[in-house]
């Protein structure tokens, strides 16, 4: 059995311009202590994905359809109460904006321990020895200091470790991590990921890792898959995906990574995908891509979903080339 | 050493504001018309032996000297403790405004208590997803507190519960016949400190309408201030992740939403404390409660001089000393409030 199934997953936020489809079917499955990358633009349905499997989404966001199952039980059908203490205990989340995510009149030592206390249902005093033993994993200098004080006098990496801490404390069989390095510098930014995947194996924790980053995914993860308005356009083990990428946007996508990141002068000259993505309460019909797609067919835009097609052996497109 | 030094400068800025406040009360009270003296003289049959009782008075009174003069003697006054003698009642003010306080702040500090606590209990259903229906009736309910007045409020409640079903008593603080010696002024400390505990029952039940009518305005007003703080607070990144963290949604509203939702909260509330204060005085006459309030409009009246300015320096002090409270606790809330 899997640890996480997903099944047609569909969460729309219904605002007054119109539903926006911030995951529209989403289906994919992940095995005990596998990582795996999501890769997407801004607005792709990334953080929302990520949300929805810990049944957090904010108003005016919804879960429609569709089916989590995780260790087997289906989390859409569980009650509140039996959902909140399986959050911070068996799914975690590392956040985006860690400066953001931690309550400010609350002491750090206190924003640790009480997941401890809640679901471990340690004492005070053994919540606190595993508190101390949390930051030095996360690699923590002067940890009585920085137990005493608030979350505005840490810098934004020491939030993020504290955060770090916070999501593998119960040791939980998943941890989601949304984008955790988009608002650090470049260096913190290799340290996190490399405590991340450190933590991930200690605690032996199955990790999806979110990123608009390829360059980040291909190194931290064996499979990933690539979201566009919502949808998995594909999915594949990390080589495959970089050295043979299929689908259109895929190609796209990874070009423009190579571009931004070779070191060869090119005179300003930067690949670049044309258009914008679709807007999120009208998208097209058809596939969802074909409006920006080089190698576009005329019925691309005539047909109503495009499944994942299987090209090779844990390989999937979902575009009609590869029918 | 920095909250020593904070508390300096707090007592320095209050003392300046303290002359200031005072110096535009004197100010006032020579330049609105009506002569006190003039009212105290009477008629007499001749005009030239009343205008030697008038010249007299006004001597008395120490208003014919100038009028820096008087301010001096006035702050002199102020600082023996006895803030003048009262033209009408012939009796140092100090003491007569310290007799009269305690009744005043038995209606206003229930009011603010209550209001605070049952203000922010309305602002919460909004956040529980079965209590739509409780939001809904709370924001009703402000709406109509909102546009009624208070003294409305005070009048519908007498000929409600005071003529028509006559449960309640509508003047005074205790029942006749109850006797009290007054020890502090305030009815609850005094019956206690005497063993009289059946005053304590007579004394609530007089508290009830006033405090009703005062309460209900000032639910809506922190209903909505924190309702709106709330709504704000709820959408930070720290909710979702306490929520993420396997919190319930009770602990979530009530000590993690509430606690970052209430200084604004804690803000109006110092105001409207001030406010009530002076506001009561309406509620006071009302309901013949023995307040400051009363005490302002009778010294109006005669333009007892220096009981207005008086009770004017008293207000100053106690917004003063509100504002330090309020001011120490938003610290006490918020760790990046800093006293500097």
């Amino acid at each position: 059995m899997s640890l996480l199934r997903v099944e047609n997953l569909k969460t729309y936020y219904y605002t007054p311009l119109g539903v926006v489809r911030a995951v529209d079917g989403v289906s994919f499955e992940m095995e005990k202590g596998e990582i795996l990358g999501v890769v997407g633009e801004i607005g792709a349905g990334k953080t929302t994905l990520g949300r929805s499997i810990l049944r957090i989404v904010p108003e005016p966001g919804k879960i429609v359809d569709g089916r989590i199952l995780f260790e087997g039980k289906d989390l859409l059908k569980l009650s509140e109460s039996e959902m909140s203490r399986l959050r911070g205990r068996y799914i975690s989340i590392i956040p985006e904006t860690p400066i953001l995510s931690l309550n400010p009149p609350f002491t750090i030592e206190s924003q640790i321990k009480e997941v401890l206390k809640k679901h471990l249902g340690y004492s005070d005093e053994e919540a606190r020895r595993e508190t101390l033993h949390l930051l030095e994993q996360v690699v923590i200098p002067d940890r009585e200091a920085i137990l005493k004080s608030y979350p505005h006098e840490l810098s934004g990496g020491m939030c993020q470790r504290v955060l770090i801490a916070i999501a593998f404390a119960c040791r939980p069989s998943l941890v989601i991590a949304d984008e955790p390095t988009t608002s650090v510098d470049v260096i913190t930014q290799a340290q996190i990921v490399s405590l991340i995947r450190s933590m991930q194996r200690e605690y032996g924790s199955s990790l999806i890792f979110i990123t608009h980053d390829v360059g980040f995914a291909s190194k931290l993860c064996r499979r990933m898959f690539i979201m566009y308005a919502g949808r998995i356009l594909e999915m594949a083990p990390v080589e495959k995906l970089l050295t043979s990428p299929k689908h259109p946007y895929t190609k796209a996508l990874i070009k423009v990574a190579y571009s931004m990141r070779s070191t060869k002068p090119t005179k300003g000259y930067l690949y670049t995908i044309k258009g914008s993505p679709p807007s999120p309460t009208q998208p097209p019909k058809g596939c969802i891509f074909e409006p920006r797609c080089e190698e576009k067919m005329e019925e691309c835009s005539k047909i109503d979903s495009i499944p994942l097609f299987e090209v090779e052996k844990e390989h999937f497109v979902s575009c009609l080339l590869y029918r | 050493m920095g909250f020593l030094a904070y508390l300096a400068r707090r007592a320095g800025s209050a003392l300046l504001s303290f002359f200031i406040i005072t110096i535009i009360a004197f100010i006032l009270c020579r330049v609105v018309p009506g002569d006190p003296a003039l009212l105290m003289v009477g008629s007499a049959v001749n005009p030239e032996e009343w205008f030697k009782e008038y010249q007299k008075m006004r001597a008395l009174l120490g208003l014919d000297r100038p009028i820096y003069e008087q301010y001096l003697i006035w702050l002199r006054d102020i600082f023996t403790g006895n803030f003048g003698v009262s033209y009408r009642f012939n009796v140092p003010v100090g003491p007569l405004i310290l007799e009269r306080l305690p009744a005043t702040l038995e209606l206003v500090i229930p009011t603010v208590v209550l209001a605070l606590l049952i203000g922010v209990l309305l602002s919460t259903p909004k956040f529980f997803r079965r209590m739509a229906w409780a939001d809904k009736l709370a924001s009703g309910f402000s709406f109509l507190g909102m546009s009624i007045s208070y003294f409305i409020w005070g009048i519908f409640f007498i000929i409600i519960f005071g003529v028509s079903l006559n449960v309640l008593p509508i003047s005074g603080r205790l029942d006749m016949g109850i006797e009290l010696p007054r020890i502090t002024g305030f009815i609850i400390i005094d019956s206690l400190l005497s063993g009289r505990f059946e005053a304590i029952g007579s004394f609530l039940k007089h508290l009830i309408m006033p405090v009703a009518a005062l309460t209900l305005y000032e639910i809506t007003l922190i209903h909505r201030i924190n309702r709106s703080s709330m709504l704000s607070v709820m959408k930070e990144d720290y909710i979702l992740m306490d929520k993420a963290k396997g919190l319930s949604q009770f602990h979530i509203v009530f000590v993690r939403g509430l606690r970052n939702a209430l200084i604004p909260t804690l803000t109006l509330l110092g105001v409207q404390f001030t406010v009530l204060l002076s506001g009561s005085v309406i509620i006071e006459k009302m309901f013949a409660w023995p307040g400051i309030g009363k005490l302002l409009v009778s010294a109006v009246t005669y333009r007892d001089l220096p009981l207005i300015q008086g009770i004017i320096a008293t207000y100053c002090i106690i917004v003063i000393i509100t504002n330090f409270i309020i001011d120490s606790l938003y610290g006490k809330i918020n760790p990046r409030i800093k006293y500097v």
